[in-house]
């Protein structure tokens, strides 16, 4: 177990993925700190309702960290997954396997979270079962 | 980049785990927790959106309020500050990965560690002191 902490030394666990998961947590740390200050701390005590959010995502700015914080942590949290997946593998087949069907399952994550946002983003939810 | 760290071997023979241990010592338990509150994050983050998405997708909106209301009660509460504590973990530690990755902090990263997780002490202190008084049934 190399620290993964390391920029890997062969191209195989990639140079890429190790530095955009510094650039994505870099921004996860804006984005998830707006997140729980807007969610949680700066009308204390004032309920969430499905009004309050829906005036509140008028504002680009909301919109902005919302669907920003989406995209950044869905990449964030798999690009980590797949290092712990292929930390102990040097098959280049497997690991691209990993890699596609996490990005797969990445960007489906995606679309369905903004689906969430969608009925205050849009009016009228994308998908309804 | 040396820095101490002993790097996997490009064969992918692994080191026998004792040799770990004696390699890293607070370091190891750090990066255990930090790849430990990542996935427990990421879990979560599944969590999050079903929960949120079940109005949409189910009930229509109308229930969002019902749905988001019962998330004030005390369990939930609670819930809220035990992640709290992961994610401050995470991202604290994080942060002093960061550094010694950009070469702040070399040789002092037990400093750093105990310093940040002062830091992250205080926020939970203050965020406790915030939130739990709003818990309510
Ligand atoms: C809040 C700001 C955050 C910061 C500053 C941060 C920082 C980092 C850093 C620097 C790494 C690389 C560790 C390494 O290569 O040794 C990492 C890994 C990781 N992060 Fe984050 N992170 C944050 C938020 C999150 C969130 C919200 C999630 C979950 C969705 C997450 C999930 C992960 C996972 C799964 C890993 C891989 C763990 C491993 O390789 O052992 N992180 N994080």
């Amino acid at each position: 177990m190399a620290s993964s902490s390391h920029p890997p030394a062969s191209g195989r666990s990639g140079t890429w993925p190790w530095l955009l998961q510094r650039v994505s947590a870099a921004l996860l740390l804006f984005f998830v700190m707006a997140h729980l200050w807007i969610e949680h701390f700066m009308h204390l005590g004032a309920r969430i309702t499905y009004r309050t959010v829906l005036e509140r995502l008028v504002h680009g700015f909301y919109v902005f960290v919302d669907a920003g914080l989406l995209g950044v942590v869905v990449f964030h949290g798999l690009n980590g997954l797949r290092s712990v997946l292929v930390e102990n593998t040097n098959d280049p087949a497997a690991v691209r396997a990993v890699t596609t069907t996490l990005w797969v399952l990445g960007v489906a994550t995606f679309v369905f979270g903004m689906d969430v946002l969608s009925p205050f983003l849009f009016g009228h939810p994308w998908f309804r079962l | 980049m040396g820095r101490g760290f002993k790097v996997r071997p490009a064969t992918g023979l692994k080191r026998h785990p004792a040799q770990t241990l004696a390699t890293y010592r607070t370091g190891t338990w750090a990066w255990m927790l930090h790849r430990a509150t990542g996935l427990l994050i990421l879990a979560y983050l599944y969590f999050h959106l079903i929960v949120l998405s079940s109005d949409v997708w189910f009930k229509g909106s109308a229930d969002f309020n019902r749905v988001v209301g019962e998330l004030t009660a005390p369990p939930f509460i609670l819930a809220d500050l035990l992640l709290f504590v992961l994610i401050l973990y995470h991202a604290l530690n994080g942060i002093r990965i960061m550094l010694f990755d950009l070469g702040y902090g070399i040789g002092h990263q037990r400093e750093w560690f105990w310093g940040l997780m002062g830091v992250g002490a205080l926020l939970m202190v203050a965020a406790s002191v915030a939130l739990l008084p709003l818990a309510h049934l």
